[in-house]
């Protein structure tokens, strides 16, 4: 089988480059990218707006220039750390109000009713920091692996490490909670 | 490695995308065939939409436009909180802005006590204010309860605040120039 091609246009060997490109954008449009990125960690709309918040002001002094490029890929690790160290949370949104629920032909295959969505969120929490960061960057911000390597200071490959296991490991929480769900 | 392993290996790139053409034709030809190969890549897919949902539950949550209520509840609750500073600050405000009345002199705001080296001599130092004008050693010293004591005035560089040393004794000691003799108050270590 040949090797399998990365997303981007460039050959495998400029794919694995540490440095991805970041688009300029405005501040407002920054905060509203990391308020989603936010949600889709502490799944609390105010939190998440706190913690943005808190993140910009904390670049302020701790962080890189505003004009750099590297500000961004900081801004999404601060919150994503952020985020991840909060402790004391507020209630989450309940996704039954927010998710468009479908009728299923096969429900244990299918992820999209309002249960099985709380099952697959409440499997990310499971996961271990590492693997939580990358997967919801990648499967749920559909981030590339470039700039996903960026915001976590990490290699592609081991982006790419994370994804990997953290797919198994949800794959295997999914059967684990579809077994305990069986009468 | 069998055939089985080799294509699971390319699951997290059937599901990125990331296959060349060929590759996910091969891929693809396998699952056609075997049964638990096309499972497990069925449960990924199946994973990989439920959060690509999840995720786009999380885009409407984040970009909802907060209700009225929360609105004015939020604004409610800066205002509190910018009026609350206010009032907590206004005392100090008053207190610097306003011109004080010539009035009798006050209390010690502070008293600092240095300890000199030698145990026999206990050395004070007392920080009055604020005053609308000099203060008399006298007054310094009938403040202190300091009868018997010596009371230098230290320069301040605050009209208001009025700075003094008080010593128990006077010891001989060398000047700077050294070989001269005089007497001063003993020093505190």
């Amino acid at each position: 089988m040949t090797q399998c091609s990365p997303a981007s246009k460039d050959a495998w060997g400029r794919s694995n480059r540490r440095t991805a490109a970041w688009d300029a954008e405005g501040t407002e449009a920054l905060r509203r990218r990391l308020v989603r990125l936010a949600v889709k960690l502490v799944w609390n709309r105010e939190d998440a707006e706190e913690i943005v918040q808190e993140a910009f002001t904390r670049s302020l002094t701790n962080g890189p220039a505003r004009a750099e490029e590297r500000f961004v890929p900081w801004m999404f690790r601060t919150v994503g750390n952020l985020c991840l160290n909060l402790r004391r949370r507020r209630r989450p949104e309940r996704l039954a109000a927010w998710a468009d629920v479908q009728g299923a032909a096969a429900p244990e295959d299918d992820l999209h009713s309002a249960e099985q969505l709380d099952r697959l969120r409440s499997a990310i929490e499971q996961l271990p920091r590492q693997q939580r960061m990358a997967l919801v960057l990648r499967a749920m911000e559909q981030m590339d692996y470039e700039h996903i390597a960026d915001i976590m200071a990490l290699s592609v490959s081991a982006v790419r490490a994370h994804v990997h296991h953290a797919r198994r490991r949800m794959a295997g929480l999914l059967d684990e909670a579809r077994q305990e769900a069986r009468p | 490695m069998n055939l089985c392993s080799e294509i699971r290996e390319h699951l997290d790139d059937w599901i990125d995308g990331t296959l060349t053409e060929a590759d996910r034709t091969a891929i693809e030809g396998h699952l056609a065939k075997c049964g638990r190969c096309a499972d497990q890549f069925k449960r990924q897919r199946a994973l990989s939409d439920g959060l690509l949902a999840l995720g786009g539950i999380a885009n409407r949550i984040a970009d909802a436009e907060v209700p009225k209520r929360m609105r004015r509840i939020a604004q409610w609750r800066a205002v509190s909180v910018v009026a609350a500073s206010i009032l907590l600050l206004l005392p100090s405000i008053l207190f610097v802005a306003v011109p004080w009345r010539r009035a009798a002199p006050t209390p010690f705001a502070s008293n600092d006590r240095q300890r000199s080296s030698r145990p026999d001599v206990l050395n004070e130092r007392w920080i009055a204010g604020p005053a609308s004008g000099p203060v008399s050693e006298a007054s310094f010293v009938r403040w202190t309860g300091a009868e018997g004591r010596i009371a230098v005035p230290v320069e301040s560089r605050n009209p208001r605040i009025h700075i003094v040393w008080i010593y128990n004794e006077i010891a001989s000691v060398e000047g700077p120039t050294g070989g001269e003799t005089g007497t001063q108050p003993a020093s505190s270590s």
